[in-house]
């Protein structure tokens, strides 16, 4: 018996951890409870919990792209340093663009250099394809929807009630949910990361319903402040009929109208139901609980839920890429308009190597006509001191100091504001040149962005608040790479128009110089000046119908000196175009630059010469009235 | 100069109006090269169409096909041939040890060789600008150059020697050569070819595209060196038996 037990302690103590040293438990998940959907952003979770020794090494998530058998398959490998101490379990998270369900991710622990465990996550089977709505709820609340909406035959509805601690702490990582609803769930329990992803989230397009009602208090409402405020004053009985349904379209029928909710009077918005814009996407504020109102007033609830859910901005998915949308070439030609970037003429390359051809007939010559064999011997000297000459020079004087560097990089970077909310997106789009094939690393610090990924992007390593993307580039070539961030930028505005006029306001409530603020109409540029952070520009634009106006050098325009001419007449060639907008024209069109960039990237010691610009952009709809 | 072979190539490259002229003119056709497959276009051109100037590509296969040639046709001892002293002469009119004759020939195909090599260099660095090749591999081309110019020059000396004894040898030997080298080993053994190995690089970072031609072509230079002294030694004892049985 004693002879056992020191066996067994002998196991326990020494020969199985030396045997387990890498003995991990790994556990992966994939979306929203197994579920997600194709050509959106994905958030991934990971489990690791060390068995054996400490771990510390790099979790990495390898996802292949293109077809299974074409050429164009390609592997992307998202990395994180992770450190688990024994006996430990920590939870880790991507967020990755699933653009396929036939490739199996592949997650992979690696601890000090050596592959410590390897689990491959199958795709099949789970992806939606009807609307995905995420409930944060302690009930089933929404499942008398999914009659509404699914068939034998196809699923129009996926509902998800997810626990707190499950929901995604970067924005994007709701990509692929249509509708996040807040019921009765623990929103105490969120974390701020978490509010401030659902809040960007919401700027960027999304849609959130709030439900209040009995069981939203004042903790519910104190744990969402960062999304607005929602503190709650009372708890009244309110009529259906009058609680707001025409704000969403919904007409409420006769029978239903006098149906009563008990609802929350809201300190802001009252007890009535509320939009509230944030940047691109609104928060949908319902007095009452949503639950009790499908039992009282079926009829309202179920075309509400239609209009919420039908209501949905059709291009609001983020993409996986963008490509081209700088127009490289344009803004490469724009930037580098400078002779030294022209290869040297064909006839100077002609005279330096018949100065060496001459040079060299000369010193045969001679050695030809030597008689002395001693004399002749110098031809050595004088071909190699020629050559190196020539060499030398032709090096220096051709390749180093007549053409560009080796790698360049032209960054775009744009804040477009949708008007409501001070909230803009700022898509950064970096142009990467190079003369020499190689990887180039490109980092973005400070809060989340995404980085849809370029062709040839092979690792996106994560830091705790960086994050960065590696980049192929051949001899010759050249790439484009994305960032996308959802960012606070109080550029407000506001505009009064009748007929032939627009009085426009704007009010910079930034931290940043905006200069060279410029309104476009119908093409037609007006100067509206430079905005110092706190200060307002108010501008009568009244419509021009001479021809000769239009025809007026945007860069004379626009900016004073050559460089800032280059880059405004990219703008506003771009603007013009009304490319820019990559969808429906704006009545008006208001440019200008921050003196600073707002999603800035740190590019690798392999760039020489960077050029950077940043726009703000606000597109006004005439209709709009902020 | 001790080496009675080194001073006769001295004298024949250096002095010889042939040979004067055959290297200014490699100068110049490389310098031509380079002229005219420089890019017409500027850098945006191969920017927007994703294509790459083909000037050290062109100019690199030029200067393989030159030096290849040239050396075969040096090894041949076409080019003033009435200044050099023929293989037969040296091995049975002089009492000089095969050694030193093969070492004479093989020192004077190395050095000539490498300056054959070099009068394009200046051209090949010109090229390599526009082509935004780094110097590495415009280096290991110039290797490759060297290498595919000396085997040449091997084999050119080869045929020669048998060719002294056999005109059939000696007026198709060289061609032969040629055929074998730029287009039989594009099916037999691709990294021997040399066209085929310095147009990788203008695409190369490093050496190691090249490595495996380079270690190929050295290969083949050796084999034919080998062979070159086996056929003087055999000469010689051939020659020795003649004069005994005389």
């Amino acid at each position: 018996m004693r002879r056992s037990g020191a066996v067994g302690f002998w196991l326990t103590v020494v020969i199985v951890p030396l045997f387990a040293q890498h003995a991990l438990h790994v556990e992966a998940s994939i979306g929203f409870g197994g579920f997600f959907r194709i050509g959106s952003w994905t958030p991934v979770s990971v489990s690791v919990t060390s068995l054996g020794s400490d771990v510390s090494g790099l979790l990495s998530l390898q996802m292949e792209r293109g077809e299974r058998l074409g050429a164009t398959r390609h592997r992307v490998v998202y990395e994180r340093p992770i450190e688990v101490a024994r006996g430990d379990t920590k939870a880790y998270s991507f967020i990755v663009p699933l653009e396929t369900s036939i490739h199996p991710l592949t997650v992979t622990v690696t601890d000090r250099d050596e592959v410590a465990h390897t689990e491959r996550l199958d795709l099949r089977g789970r992806p939606v394809s009807g609307r995905l709505v995420l409930v944060l709820t302690r009930r089933p609340s929404l499942d008398f929807l999914l009659p509404l909406y699914n068939t034998r035959e196809e699923r129009g509805l996926e509902l998800l009630y997810s626990l707190p601690e499950h929901l995604p702490d970067r924005w994007h990582g709701y990509d692929a949910a249509d509708l996040v609803v807040l019921h009765d769930g623990r929103l105490h329990d969120l974390t701020a990361p978490q509010i401030a992803a659902m809040r960007d989230w919401i700027a960027s397009g999304g849609r959130l319903v709030v439900s209040g009602g009995p069981h939203f208090g004042m903790r519910e409402s104190g744990a969402i402040v960062p999304l607005g405020n929602f503190a709650v004053s009372a708890i009244t009985a309110a009529a259906v009929g009058e609680t707001g349904f025409g704000d969403l379209g919904v007409s409420v029928p006769e029978e239903e109208r006098g149906a009563v909710t008990m609802s929350s009077a809201f300190a802001e918005h009252g007890s009535r139901i509320a939009r509230i814009p944030v940047g691109r996407g609104e928060i949908v504020l319902l007095p009452f609980d949503y639950a009790q109102l499908a039992g009282i007033a079926p009829r309202t609830s179920t075309a509400m839920w239609d209009a919420l859910l039908d209501g949905l901005p059709a291009d609001r998915r983020i993409a996986t890429e963008m490509h081209g949308r700088v127009f490289e070439s344009d803004l490469l030609a724009n930037q580098l308009a400078l002779p030294i970037y022209r290869f040297p003429s064909r006839i100077v390359v002609l005279a330096f190597l018949g100065f060496w051809v001459l040079g060299l007939a000369a010193i045969l010559a001679w050695a030809a006509g030597e008689r002395h064999p001693g004399r002749r011997r110098l031809v050595f000297p004088a071909v190699a001191a020629l050559l190196a000459l020539v060499t030398a020079g032709g090096h220096i004087a051709l390749t180093r100091r007549m053409q560009p560097v080796a790698a360049l990089a032209l960054g775009i970077e744009r804040a477009e504001l949708a008007g409501y909310g001070g909230y803009a997106m700022v898509t950064r789009e970096t142009a990467l040149f190079s003369r020499r094939s190689a990887e180039y690393s490109i980092g973005y610090a400070g809060s989340p962005v995404i980085i849809p990924m370029a062709e040839r992007a092979h690792h996106v390593r994560r830091q705790e608040h960086a994050e960065a993307q590696i980049v192929t580039v051949d001899r010759w070539g050249h790439e484009t790479n994305v960032a996308l961030q959802v960012m606070p930028f109080p550029l407000r505005w506001s505009v009064r128009s009748g007929p032939g006029y627009a009085e426009i306001v704007l009010t910079n409530a930034t931290r940043h110089d905006i200069s060279h603020v410029v309104l476009l109409r119908s093409g037609v540029p007006e100067r509206l000046g430079d905005l110092g952070p706190g200060s307002i520009v108010e501008h009568l634009s009244v419509e021009r119908t001479d021809a000769g106006f239009a025809a007026v050098l945007w860069e004379d325009f626009v900016a004073d000196d050559a460089l800032r001419a280059n880059r405004a007449r990219l703008v506003g060639d771009i603007a013009r175009r009304q490319r820019f907008e990559g969808g429906a024209a704006a009545d008006l069109i208001v440019v200008g630059w921050t003196d600073r960039p707002l999603l800035a990237a740190s590019l690798d010691a392999g760039f020489r010469t960077t050029v950077d610009l940043h726009i703000v952009t606000i597109p006004i709809h005439l209709e709009q009235e902020q | 100069m001790s080496n009675p072979l080194l001073t006769e190539a001295a004298a024949v490259y250096l002095r010889r109006r042939g040979y004067v002229t055959l290297h200014i003119t490699v100068a110049l056709a490389m310098a031509l090269a380079a002229v005219v497959f420089w890019p017409p276009h500027s850098y945006l051109h191969f920017f927007r169409t994703g294509t790459q100037p083909l000037v050290l590509q062109a100019t690199l296969v030029v200067q393989v096909l030159l030096v290849t040639c040239v050396s075969l046709v040096a090894g041949l001892d076409r080019i003033a041939d009435d200044s050099i002293v023929r293989h037969s002469e040296w091995l049975e009119r002089t009492a000089l040890p095969v050694a030193v004759i093969a070492r004479g020939k093989v020192c004077a195909a190395v050095i000539h060789t490498a300056f054959l090599t070099l009068l394009g260099l200046p051209a090949v660095v010109v090229a390599a600008g526009p082509a935004g090749t780094p110097s590495t591999p415009v280096f290991a081309g110039q290797i490759i150059v060297f290498l595919s110019g000396l085997a040449g020059r091997t084999a050119g000396m080869i045929v020669a020697h048998f060719g002294e004894r056999n005109y059939v040898v000696r007026i198709t030997g060289g061609w032969i050569y040629l055929a074998l080298l730029f287009i039989a080993t594009i099916t037999v053994y691709p990294p021997l070819n040399p066209i085929a190995a310095v147009a990788t690089a203008p695409a190369a970072t490093g050496f190691e595209p090249m490595l495996e031609s380079a270690v190929a072509l050295a290969g083949l230079t050796l084999l034919l060196m080998i062979a070159y002294r086996v056929s003087l030694s055999r000469h010689r004892r051939s020659a020795g038996r003649q004069a005994h049985d005389a």
